[in-house]
């Protein structure tokens, strides 16, 4: 090793990020080069120095008395908040009673496979005053964007993808991964679960143009579906709403972004979220048979 | 009665084990919040909301992992959302190629440098830079670590910690000038009235 070698892989050593091999390498050339041992030991004085006087430093120091109203304010906080821990915790006596559930999950599975099969869903849930309802969940995903990712508005503080749900995490890739793929460039901003007017959102946020972009998810139970492979548009002022659904939810994309441009964000989504839908659908009819096998 | 009792000590043992391996860090994440937000004020609030935001995921926190990087990784998600929040920006402006070619020399350390020249020298590299310095140098996190709070490349954590060093160095000699060491930009030895090497 030379010197020049070695000046360039000095601030990795000094952070012990080499490999092991070149750790010897440089022990060696160190052995042999007073100069660079010199520089080497300069570096640990100042590293040292920067260590000792940023830790003792009055300003970096927590004031007097800080740590104990931490400790009281999160022990109240550990003592109102429900613990997600113990929905994972199933002791011995609970089997029998996640057996019963398992057994009352299949068969509510089954009942609503057969009956979906058919497309026989009770009248009063999928088509009372739909056009209506349609135009409600629209103009709430529209106020959702404008609150939450144009103004940061909302009366609840949005919850990090990530920390929300693993399942979340999973919707952030049906949607990330179309757009990251397109051949138009989608910068992705901030992922997280959010709630306006009372309706839950999954919210994924992208740059293109410049422009925010909003993909919502939500569900539509309350407000009635689209009919199959069917996408909607609509424009409220400078804003442009599309929606497709999929499964039980409804996924909006929304923007200022030219009614073209925004339609075909949304129409990109969308022949994702069929794909993925008709290879789920195959994986339920297998499950249908072996259901109806065992019943 | 049992249930009651049995859930109870539940919430207690995830408090204690929170306490535990948590709360000790409070020190740690309160320099790094001085850091990112600069003010005493703002830097206790993002540290109580890092905490409460760790206390609620605690259940995914993988015991006998690196605490103090997970706790960190929270902060600078909380701190990223709160900057959003404020601003509404988009940084997508660096800094990095106009401050590159601005260090030149490289500077001996002299041992009469005092800790207020050190915080002093820090204070004047640039943000994007100090960060990173202050992450590996003083907090004592890795590459990777690193890389993953602030969500760049290991290759960009690699290369700002390099020039943060360098204009560092390149502050502290100011220093040495005055303490009469010799840097290499001149090449020769000045020494401040009664002062000795």
């Amino acid at each position: 090793m030379k010197c020049q070698d070695f000046h360039e892989i000095v601030d990795s050593y000094l952070c012990d990020e080499l490999l092991t091999e070149t750790n010897h390498e440089v022990l060696r050339h160190l052995e042999m080069c007073a100069a660079c041992r010199n520089l080497i030991q300069d570096r640990r004085i100042l590293r040292e120095k920067l260590k000792s006087a940023v830790k003792n430093a009055e300003l970096f120091q927590m004031r007097e008395g800080f740590h104990q109203e931490l400790l009281v304010n999160l022990r109240q906080n550990s003592e109102t908040a429900e613990s997600p821990k113990r929905f994972f915790k199933i002791n011995k006596n609970s089997w029998i009673a996640v057996a019963a559930c398992l057994i009352l999950t299949l068969g509510l599975g089954f009942w609503f496979l057969r009956y979906r099969d058919v497309n026989s869903f009770p009248a009063e849930i999928a088509g009372v005053d739909e056009a209506a309802k349609q135009v409600s969940l629209e103009s709430i995903a529209l106020g959702d964007h404008q609150n939450c990712a144009v103004k940061f508005n909302l009366p609840e503080d949005p919850i990090d993808i990530d920390l929300a749900s693993p399942q979340y995490a999973d919707l952030k890739r049906v949607v990330l991964n179309p757009l990251e793929n397109a051949s138009d460039k989608y910068e992705f901003d901030e992922s997280h679960t959010c709630k306006f007017q009372g309706n839950d959102f999954t919210h994924i946020v992208f740059l293109h143009q410049g422009k925010i972009v909003s993909v919502l998810l939500t569900d539509f139970h309350k407000f009635g579906n689209l009919k199959n492979d069917e996408m909607t548009k609509t424009s409220v002022g400078d804003y442009q709403i599309a929606r497709f659904d999929r499964k039980n939810q409804a996924v909006f994309v929304v923007s200022d972004l030219s009614e073209q441009e925004n339609f075909a964000t949304a129409e990109l989504l969308a022949s994702s979220a069929r794909q993925q839908i008709s290879f789920n659908e195959r994986a339920e009819t297998n499950l249908l048979v072996a259901l109806k096998i065992a019943f | 009665m049992f249930k009651l009792i049995k859930r109870k000590s539940e919430k207690e043992s995830l408090w204690e084990d929170f306490e535990q391996e948590a709360m000790p860090f409070s020190a740690d994440l309160f320099r790094v919040a001085m850091f990112l937000k600069r003010e005493r004020d703002a830097a206790e609030d993002l540290v109580q909301e890092t905490f409460v935001q760790a206390l609620k995921s605690f259940h995914r926190y993988e015991q006998g992992t690196n605490c103090k990087a997970w706790l960190t990784t929270i902060m600078y998600h909380t701190h990223y959302k709160q900057l959003r929040k404020q601003t509404n920006l988009h940084l997508v402006a660096d800094t990095e190629e106009k401050i590159a070619g601005t260090v030149a020399f490289e500077a001996p350390i002299p041992q009469q440098i005092t800790d207020e020249d050190v915080l002093q020298a820090l204070g004047k590299v640039p943000q994007n830079f100090k960060e990173i310095v202050v992450l590996c140098d003083v907090e004592g996190f890795a590459y990777k670590e690193i890389a993953s709070f602030l969500d760049v490349p290991i290759g960009t954590v690699m290369s700002r910690l390099h020039r943060g060093r360098k204009i560092l160095r390149g502050e502290l000699a100011v220093f040495a000038r005055n303490y009469g060491i010799k840097t290499e930009d001149t090449g020769e030895v000045k020494y401040k009235e009664g002062k000795s090497l």
